[in-house]
């Protein structure tokens, strides 16, 4: 799920670095100090995770976690985001730099949106922060497809075929990273439930 | 001194005799090699002589020679296009991210994490 140089059309590609830049502000600005070593850490992982691949059929697909990446960095989540694409850009040329403000708004803005529902449906109990991580994880990858589909109207693609096939293609990807999101919030509310407290304060 | 010359000029004559029989004899046997191998090649040489039609016999040996080359050829393409797939798996493979890009990459985010952490720090201990 990325999109490659020269797919979207000019305005679309300008529009969306604009909107990418302003919203990486906003995410900066809203980055506590204190947090700094774990948006570094998470973008780390949230880097490499596009590595793994998950063998489906013919084909594969690989990791995205934006909605992990959203559970635990919360507003946070989105330079964490545009940072990890910038470098996955340079470095693995997966997606197009001319296209990184789109794929930053495709991952950044489920991203957002993950985090945001798990701090409001987060509960007290174990069971309850699970599910909400593990839905929230999942909901990250089906946000994302969506976002995709909605970007591809403006070169032309007709939504309900490009959505339909970013799903079905990512299903596999939506259970894995359901479970490892509901894996990893049930380990930090063991270990280390702070991380997970203060992961939205705007919604708190 | 005379005698001597004459013995002399003797044996070069017979010498020059002999080479040119020789060479007459070789000239002779490749022409009639060149002119056999011409006519016919070795294999044909009993169907020949036992004065078959020569015409069909032909034409059966150019079939023959067809369908190896068309044998050669399909394994050919056969060979090639293993040689074209495994092309196409060692460049998918070769523009995989390596190891160097994983750790660049790592390596980056924590340094500019670090230098915001720094900023961040230095802010802190002149704001109070």
């Amino acid at each position: 799920m990325h999109i490659s140089d020269g797919v979207l059309p000019t305005s679309m590609a300008v529009g969306s670095y604009a909107v990418s830049l302003a919203l990486t502000a906003w995410s900066v600005r809203k980055t506590r100090g204190d947090d700094l070593p774990k948006v570094a850490v998470v973008t780390s992982s949230f880097f490499v995770a596009s590595l793994i691949h998950v063998p489906l059929g013919p084909t594969s697909v690989h990791l995205l976690i934006p909605g992990l990446v959203g559970i635990l960095l919360g507003s946070s989540a989105f330079v964490s985001v545009a940072l990890g694409l910038l470098l996955q850009s340079l470095l693995f040329q997966f997606g197009g730099i001319t296209a990184w403000g789109a794929n930053s708004l495709m991952m950044g803005l489920p991203a957002l949106t993950a985090g945001w529902l798990f701090a409001l449906i987060k509960g007290k109990t174990l069971f309850r922060t699970v599910l909400a991580g593990a839905i929230c994880g999942g909901l990250g990858v089906m946000l994302a497809g969506t976002v995709l589909a909605v970007l591809l109207i403006s070169s032309g693609e007709d939504f309900l075929g490009v959505a339909k096939i970013a799903l079905v293609a990512h299903l596999p990807v939506i259970a894995i990273e359901a479970a490892i999101s509901a894996f990893t919030v049930s380990f930090l509310y063991k270990v280390k439930p702070e991380l997970l407290r203060t992961a939205f304060p705007a919604a708190t | 001194m005379g005698a001597f010359s004459l013995l002399n000029r003797f044996s070069l004559w017979f010498a020059a005799g002999l080479i040119l029989g020789a060479a007459l004899f070789a000239l002779k046997a490749s022409a009639q090699d060149f002119q056999l191998s011409r006519s016919s090649p070795p294999g044909r040489e009993a169907g020949q002589l036992a004065g078959q039609n020569d015409k069909p016999n032909r034409f059966e040996q150019c079939d023959q020679i067809m369908a190896q080359l068309q044998q050669q050829k399909h394994l050919m393409t056969r060979e090639l296009a293993q040689i074209k797939r495994e092309l196409v798996a060692l460049r998918e493979h070769l523009s995989r991210p390596g190891m160097q890009e994983i750790f660049a990459g790592i390596g980056y985010i924590l340094g500019l994490v670090g230098i915001a952490f720094y900023l961040h720090c230095r802010k802190l201990r002149k704001g109070p």
